[in-house]
Formats: structure tokens, sequence, C-alpha cells
């Protein structure tokens, strides 16, 4: 089942609502994010995902990552958090 | 934040938008000199979508935010404050149900009153429960009742002299 977030883009101007599955690993999320963002920033492939404050392990699943319906995440330049 | 956010979703509202030229991003830039590098990126980045596509109102939706913005729970505004670098939405998780927020002055305000604000669905949540149609062009002309004829649109529809001129030759 599809689990709506929010998705926070380093550079974009807004969040957007993406979708996810418990069982796509949360790098696969960043590109989505970044899939829905490209027509205002530009891609970029050395990224972390950031959630609750903490850079979580790219190979981690959604489920495993803990997120659940209506959280927020950010996508932002590796290293940078 | 906010309109370069609303020019990539024009199709969702009333009226039309034009880009800032080079001439106005450069006094922008002088007028903003800590923000303006990372907003002049998007504008670049639409820009650079526009030179791809070519102009025209055919191609109008070609230079345009096909995902589902985000809204605050209180303004109802899209969640579009703060810098590129550090968008300020948060989140509250309040009597089993969660809301967001586009800035902590939206979250103060909600939480003086919640009782007055927790019913009030913003647009993801009434997408969510069915209330409104999931995707762009249905929402568009279904929900908010916009027609082609209506929504927003670039008013030059992407012909810009300066996206013509090589850029080294616009800054």
């Amino acid at each position: 089942m599809a689990i709506p977030l929010y998705g926070f883009l380093e550079g974009d101007t807004l969040g957007l609502l993406v979708l996810a599955e418990e069982g796509e690993t949360v790098l696969e999320l960043a590109r989505k994010l970044q899939d829905a963002a490209s027509i205002r920033v530009a891609r970029n492939d050395k990224v972390d995902f950031v959630y609750n404050g903490k850079a979580i392990d790219p190979g981690l699943t959604v489920a495993q990552a803990g997120l659940q319906a209506l959280d927020r995440f950010e996508v932002i330049g590796r290293g940078k958090l | 934040m906010r309109a370069t956010s609303a020019y990539t979703y024009r199709a969702t509202l009333w009226f039309d938008f034009v880009m800032p030229s080079p001439a106005e991003r450069k006094w922008l830039r002088q007028k903003y000199p800590k923000y303006w590098d990372d907003m002049d990126a998007v504008w670049e980045h639409v820009s650079e979508r526009w030179r791809t596509t070519g102009p025209g109102a055919a191609n109008e939706l070609k230079v345009h935010g096909t995902a589902m913005p985000t809204f605050c729970d209180l303004c109802q505004l899209p969640l579009s404050a703060g810098t590129p670098r550090k968008n300020t939405a948060n989140v509250l998780a309040k009597d089993g149900r969660k809301y967001i927020f586009c800035s902590e002055p939206c979250r103060w305000i909600f939480l003086r009153e919640p009782e007055r604000y927790a019913n009030h669905t913003e647009l993801v949540k009434r997408v969510l429960s069915g209330e409104a149609p999931a995707q762009l062009p249905e929402l568009l002309t279904e929900y908010f009742r916009l027609t082609p004829e209506t929504w927003g649109k670039d008013v030059y529809n992407g012909a810009y002299d300066w996206l013509t001129i090589p850029k080294a030759s616009t800054a």
C-alpha cells in the first residue's frame, strides 16, 4: 500500500507529495522526489536521505527506516547534514 | 520561493506569469546577495527547460510541475517558506492526527486554537480522502473548475528574446 509522504529536496522551493512503497529503498524514494522536482532542480547523484534529523542508510527500505504516512523527509547533498 | 513555485504550478492559478529576465535577476542578486544564488539556480533550470522544449502554447505544460504540491494545514498556502537550502515546513502529531505547517508562526497560531483549525483539511488531505482528484489535469478542471482558457500561463509562452541569446551574453 502506498504511503503518502512530504518530500523536501534541497534546492527546491516547495515540498512535494511523494507516494512511497514499504519495500522500496530510501535511495529509490530520494530519486522519486528528484524526478518530481526536476522542473526546478537539476539532478544530483550524490545525496543523503534525511529523516527525523538523521541521514538514513540508502539501502534501508521505507518500512525499515520507520517512515509513516504524512511524515516529512529531506533529500540533501551528500555530507551536508 | 513562492514566485518560483507558483510559476511552475501556474496552471493551478487564474493569472499569468512572467519569468525574470537576466537583467532582473542581476538586480535581484544585488538586492538579496545572501539568498539569490539558490533562487537563481531554480530560474536558470526552468529557463533551460524552455530552451529545450522551445516556446509556444503547446509546450506550456512541458514547463510545468507535474507532482502534487503540498500545503500548510494552517494558512493553506504551499509549503514554500524558508529558503531552497532549508524549507521550514514542520510536522505536528496531535490527538492521533498529523498536521504540517509551512513555518513556526503557522504552527504557533494552530496551537493557540487547535479546535478552530483541526478540521480545515488542506488540498493533499482532500486528495488522499478521495474528495479531490489526484491527477493534475482532473484536479484543475474538475475540482478547481479551471480550463485551458482560464488557467495561468507564461505571458509569452516561453518566447523570450533572452532565451535565444547565448547565456554568456546575457549575464
